[in-house]
């Protein structure tokens, strides 16, 4: 199986985790005027396949929580899911709130806070995703992010769209926002063949760290 | 054809915004939207012209992909629009406003970090016109305009939800016409279904815009008191009921009045969710039909 990561490849990638977490926190503080803590991220390499299990003896009532699922493209290729407790979106409400948004009769509360769950998830994805791929000096796209709920894993292999031994870096990590605990969890999910692409990428990082 | 011909003919509106927030691109669609002419925003700041777009979300979303350079998606369902681009007076939707979906992304410099956000705008009025009436026909009883069952039954959850999240009062009032086959069998079908019109406009008079009026089935309504306790719950229920019964219907000339009974229960803790409260109701409302033009508070003896 060409996607096992030497002990030396997952040292590094938690190396450049915690690059990325330790300056996104900041960043993401200014840019939603609340005070972010991320905590150090505890990375892990495992098979899809092995993923489900995983998020079901981690995640308390992990069949509802709410996942956003933001897909990139570009020089690497897979799928980012972000993994809240179910109700961890009332929470987050009040702090992303839209200013201009007017709830209408034909709207439900609960669109209008999947609507801002999207737009939670596609900042933090941003900033952490987004800074992984830039310190590894990659370029990546995403596509629109959207809320699905605790069978995201197992849609995203039954679809075809991933195949059970394509691996996925999870990223544990806790997001506080001010007085807010919420617990997130990050989860990327590589194809196969861009497995290559990133132990690549990771060795340059390691190089350059030399 | 060079570029800015180029994105001129997309029938988007295409922005361009340098960190200071100054005009760098506005393609013929904004012009032809805007009544602005490219020469007359191009490296003025965008709040110039449009204040509005100075407030909190709009500018986390530029601080999003400046410093992290992503893109970022403005829903239609969470923003409305961007742009103020009213509508015009006769539009019959009831909208003043052009509904927009909006990206906005990094447009990066020879360093690599971006130095400009491009914003798209999408037209998607009308897609919200046909989605709202969609919703309608999926959510309206067609008979009297009430909402329909499917509706308040999602209504009810959301409702409960909320009530465990917040623990505010929720109360929930079932009606029932009395006899109304025997008005339907002397006056008619169609005087029946005139009187089920009639007191869904007098439920409806009585009723804040936060409670939730449903026909329920046959000549049986419900509604959902939100912020409401059982005794507050009694009055609105009391108030309607003699409303209905001093009522005058008229049919064809003809004269006739109904009266309903009326069963009230309040969710309380000991009960696990929807079930239980429309349970507890029904059951009140039972009690009501046995004395008829009554109501009933479920928990109470009478």
């Amino acid at each position: 199986m060409n996607n096992t990561f030497t002990a030396l490849e997952i040292d590094t990638l938690q190396e450049v985790m915690n690059m990325a977490f330790g300056s996104a926190a900041a960043d993401l503080a200014e840019v939603v005027d609340v005070f972010v803590q991320l905590n150090a991220p505890d990375v892990q390499v495992m098979r899809l396949d092995d993923l489900e299990s995983h998020l079901v003896a981690q995640i308390p009532d992990y069949e509802r929580a709410r996942v956003v699922e933001q897909h990139f493209r570009g020089e690497s290729d897979g799928v980012a899911l972000l993994v809240f407790p179910h109700g961890a979106e009332h929470q987050l409400v009040s702090l992303f709130q839209s200013d201009s948004a007017e709830i209408l009769e034909s709207d439900t509360i609960l669109e209008l806070e999947k609507e801002i769950l999207m737009e939670i998830g596609n900042i933090l994805i941003g900033a952490t995703v987004g800074r992984l791929f830039d310190l590894l000096n990659r370029r990546i796209g995403y596509l629109p992010p959207r809320t699905t709920d605790g069978y995201a894993v197992a849609e995203l292999i039954n679809k075809g769209l991933f195949a059970g031994d394509d691996y996925a870096i999870t990223v544990q990590t806790r997001f506080d926002f001010e007085d807010r605990a919420v617990s997130g969890r990050l989860f990327i999910i590589n194809r196969q063949q861009s497995a290559q692409q990133l132990k690549s990428a990771l060795a340059e990082f390691w190089s350059s760290l030399e | 054809m060079n570029d800015d011909q180029v994105l001129d003919t997309l029938p988007i509106g295409l922005v361009v915004l340098d960190r200071s927030y100054r005009v760098r691109r506005w393609n013929h669609w904004m012009v032809m939207q805007s009544g602005l002419s490219q020469q007359t925003v191009l490296e003025c700041s965008v709040f110039n012209y449009y204040p509005e777009l100075n407030k909190p979300s709009f500018l986390r979303a530029c601080k999003t992909v400046f410093t992290f350079g992503n893109v970022v998606y403005l829903s239609q369902k969470l923003h409305r629009f961007l742009f103020p681009f009213e509508l015009p007076a006769n539009h019959t939707s009831g909208l003043t406003h052009m509904q927009q979906s909006c990206t906005m992304s990094p447009v990066r410099g020879d360093d690599g970090h971006p130095q400009q956000v491009a914003i798209t705008i999408q037209d998607v009025t009308d897609s919200v016109i046909l989605e709202r009436r969609l919703r309608a026909v999926n959510n309206i009883d067609e008979l009297t305009g009430a909402y329909n069952r499917r509706y308040f039954s999602a209504r009810l959850r959301e409702e409960i939800e909320r009530h465990r999240r917040y623990n505010h009062r929720l109360s929930l009032v079932i009606f029932d016409l009395d006899h109304f086959k025997q008005t339907n069998d002397s006056i008619g079908h169609l005087a029946g279904d005139h009187a089920l019109i009639e007191i869904r406009k007098l439920a409806e008079e009585q009723l804040r815009d936060i409670d939730v009026l449903a026909r329920f089935g046959g000549e049986e309504f419900v509604f959902l008191l939100p912020e409401t306790g059982r005794e507050a719950a009694r009055g609105t229920a009391e108030r309607l009921r003699s409303e209905i019964e001093r009522f005058s219907l008229t049919w064809r000339e003809r004269a006739f009045r109904v009266t309903a009974s009326f069963g009230v229960a309040e969710l309380n803790h000991g009960m696990g969710g929807e079930t239980d409260l429309l349970e507890a109701a029904d059951q009140a409302l039972y009690v009501a039909k046995q004395k008829r033009n009554a109501v009933s508070v479920a928990g109470n003896s009478g």
